[in-house]
């Protein structure tokens, strides 16, 4: 016969002895049992976690200490002074000239300049994880009118069609729910267009094992004023475009981590030069709340280069930058002309960003995605305003509403999200939404409390799509379209795949 | 569908842009006046127009009057908040909006955003132009620039200050302060 020890009998003993006492002074029991870290008092898992002893980005969940942001572990990123870049009197002109990559040549496709309607087929390799093509305007017309407004001409790839003759994009014809398409273009792309695949969910699941299918794709060179010249409603449309074209490769296998460099312009200097920021404690913390978004992603930033630009520069762009002018030859294209030609992600931080007649916003792409590794064109940076990056009270939660330096990492990671492929989750009407299937989305008609106004006057914010109902969630992803709270500026797993897909994650 | 059609379907109130799709027009966050205003400031990459600060209602201007007052808040929400003021043509934020506007203490960006506002809360150009006409002398030319292009809207004694300025202007300076004041030149 198996005997106990004495001291379960105790236990059992007294166990026994409360079952029959029920509420009569002996503790209840916890059903199911306390988990990670939690105790049970008197019946309710109680937590023994004091959310001020987490540390950075620490918070007490299920009773433990946790990360607000689980995401890979990185190492601090090499902070590097790149010094004085950028020509030392301003240009005299209208800068849009056709610019390298800077890949090796194995990763490279230089097709040559083709005219508009012309159909272009490109080798992809096996192993070959994504492709980008970018089409650069050697000779294109500036507007084209569409029902009455006027638009830039944006470049974009059309018929789009993999080796089996398999159509992956059709500008005409795009499905009206975009988590169905194998491709999403977020428009707005004149002079320069990069056209990434996969940035849907469909696209993912069909390259996401054994990469994107090789063999001869084909697309049509195209722009707006050429479908000008077919589509009714339109004017101002011309056959006679040409562009550069490069297709662009990333190769395999897979990885769920990567490396992310980043340049940043100081346009804005924030009291600091390429030297002095290696060292700020500011910029410490942002470097440190930066990672930790892109954390989530399994991206690491490796290096982080600084650059000065020439006075001019600075005395150009630091507020006169504006989101609501941003024809080639305005001043935020141009000044994204500055930036090097390498395989880094460039941010321009500039003093503010103005909306035109509308108000001011925190941060712009050139384009969605951005020309990875095509430097110095009208596309190539991110802006983001970079004032109050040394004010604010900063601890332990990463806080874009309290900490300055937080609030520019969140601006940063959202913009440089964007450039990487990413969009929207849910646009402000709750009636746009991003490709993907696994970010939750907000729809307007569901969640607002005032569905009437859906399509008019209604928005949905973060109060509306906290999560608690189905299809009102998002606002704590790092691509909803305002700042997050404590717990804001999450990334899903499929939003982390289209930003390693990108080119300038390695 | 194409995708330019799309693309007019989301620019509902002005050009698309590839970062900064438009809210619609009167657009009304749901919640209080101070969770309105919270979303309001908290865009990134889009933004807000007078017609919709406007459709808050009243109970909106405590809010952000509090924001932009505290220097406990950060540069850009101020900022925002300071505009705002001035969009909604908030006339009992005129005082704090001068004060704000002359402050050299103040951050850029909330100076700039209280020039802006200050002739849409002012009681004529005149008076306008007699608190935007020193910052001229201010030593941020991004500053002077912001006080040139307002005065530069407000007929030709607002640009008679912009012009004796640029006398005193040289190089990129000038050419931003040029650039900014463009409306003086305009026939």
């Amino acid at each position: 016969m198996r005997s106990f020890p004495f001291h379960t009998f105790i236990a059992a003993s007294l166990g026994l002895l409360c079952l029959v006492a029920g509420l009569q002074g002996c503790p209840k029991p916890c059903t199911p049992a306390c988990t990670g870290g939690a105790v049970c008092q008197n019946g309710s898992c109680v937590s023994s976690c004091d959310p001020t002893q987490c540390g950075y980005d620490g918070a007490c969940i299920d009773g433990g200490c946790a990360r607000r942001h689980p995401g890979i572990t990185c190492p601090a990123p090499t902070l590097v002074a790149g010094g004085l870049v950028g020509p030392a009197s301003p240009p005299s002109g209208c800068v849009k000239t056709v610019q390298p990559s800077a890949l090796p040549a194995t990763a490279k496709q230089d097709l040559g300049v083709h005219g508009v309607g012309q159909r272009v087929q490109f080798a992809i390799a096996p192993n070959t994880t994504s492709f980008s093509i970018v089409s650069q305007a050697v000779n294109a017309w500036p507007t084209i009118e569409y029902k009455g407004n006027t638009f830039d001409n944006s470049a974009i790839p059309d018929i789009v069609r993999d080796p089996a003759g398999g159509l992956w994009y059709d500008d005409n014809n795009i499905p009206a729910d975009t988590t169905t398409a194998l491709y999403e273009f977020g428009g707005q792309s004149p002079v320069v267009n990069t056209f990434t695949m996969p940035n849907t969910t469909p696209a993912l699941t069909v390259t996401r094992d054994g990469g994107v299918p090789p063999g001869n794709w084909s697309f049509l060179v195209n722009d707006y004023a050429y479908e000008c010249t077919y589509l009714s409603g339109c004017d101002g449309g011309t056959d006679s475009g040409t562009y550069d074209i490069k297709v662009l490769s990333q190769f395999g296998p897979a990885s769920s981590t990567g490396t992310l460099d980043i340049s940043i312009y100081l346009v804005e200097t924030a009291g600091l030069d390429s030297g002095t920021a290696l060292t700020n404690v500011s910029v410490k913390r942002f470097v440190e709340s930066t990672t930790t978004l892109f954390a989530q992603a399994g991206i690491c930033p490796g290096t982080i280069t600084f650059y000065d630009v020439p006075s001019w520069a600075s005395t150009r762009y630091a507020t006169s930058i504006n989101g609501d002018t941003t024809a080639p030859c305005d001043l935020m294209p141009q000044m994204f002309t500055l930036s090097q030609s390498d395989k880094a992600l460039n941010l321009f931080w500039v003093s503010s960003i103005g909306g035109g007649s509308n108000g001011t916003i925190l941060g712009i792409d050139g384009t969605i995605p951005g020309p990875s590794t095509v430097g110095g064109t009208i596309a190539s940076g991110a802006a983001m305003s970079v004032e109050g990056l040394d004010r604010g009270t900063c601890n332990n939660t990463i806080s874009a509403a309290l900490c300055g330096p937080d609030e520019k990492a969140y601006i940063a990671a959202h913009e440089a999200s964007h450039w990487l492929g990413l969009f929207h989750v849910t646009e402000a009407t709750g009636t746009l939404f991003d490709p993907l299937t696994d970010t939750a989305k907000c729809v307007c008609r569901t969640c607002s409390a005032t569905p009437g106004g859906c399509d008019s006057t209604t928005i949905v914010t973060g109060s509306t799509c906290n999560g608690t109902r189905t299809d009102c969630g998002g606002a704590d992803n790092l691509m909803f379209w305002l700042l997050g709270g404590a717990n804001g500026g999450k990334l899903t797993e499929q939003q982390g795949e289209v930003m390693r897909h990108n080119l300038v994650v390695h | 569908m194409s995708c330019l059609f799309i693309i007019v379907a989301v620019a509902l109130s002005g050009p698309p842009n590839a970062s900064s799709r438009a809210l619609p027009p009167a657009a009304v966050p749901s919640g209080s006046a101070r969770e309105q205003v919270e979303a309001y400031l908290s865009t990134i990459d889009v933004a807000v127009n007078a017609q919709q600060w406007q459709a808050l209602g009243p109970e909106a201007t405590a809010v952000l009057v509090e924001i932009a007052s505290s220097d406990q808040q950060l540069p850009l929400r101020r900022a925002r908040a300071v505009e705002a003021l001035g969009m909604r043509k908030d006339a009992a934020a005129a005082d704090l909006v001068n004060k704000l506007a002359a402050g050299t203490s103040e951050s850029r960006s909330v100076r700039m955003a209280a020039v802006r506002a200050v002739p849409k809360l002012a009681k004529d150009a005149a008076a306008a132009q007699a608190k935007l006409s020193p910052l001229l002398e201010d030593r941020d030319v991004q500053l002077r620039a912001t006080a040139a292009e307002v005065l530069s809207t407000l007929g030709a004694n607002g640009c008679k200050a912009v012009s004796l300025r640029l006398q005193r202007e040289s190089g990129e300076e000038r050419a931003l302060i040029e650039r900014r004041s463009a409306a003086c030149r305009k026939p």
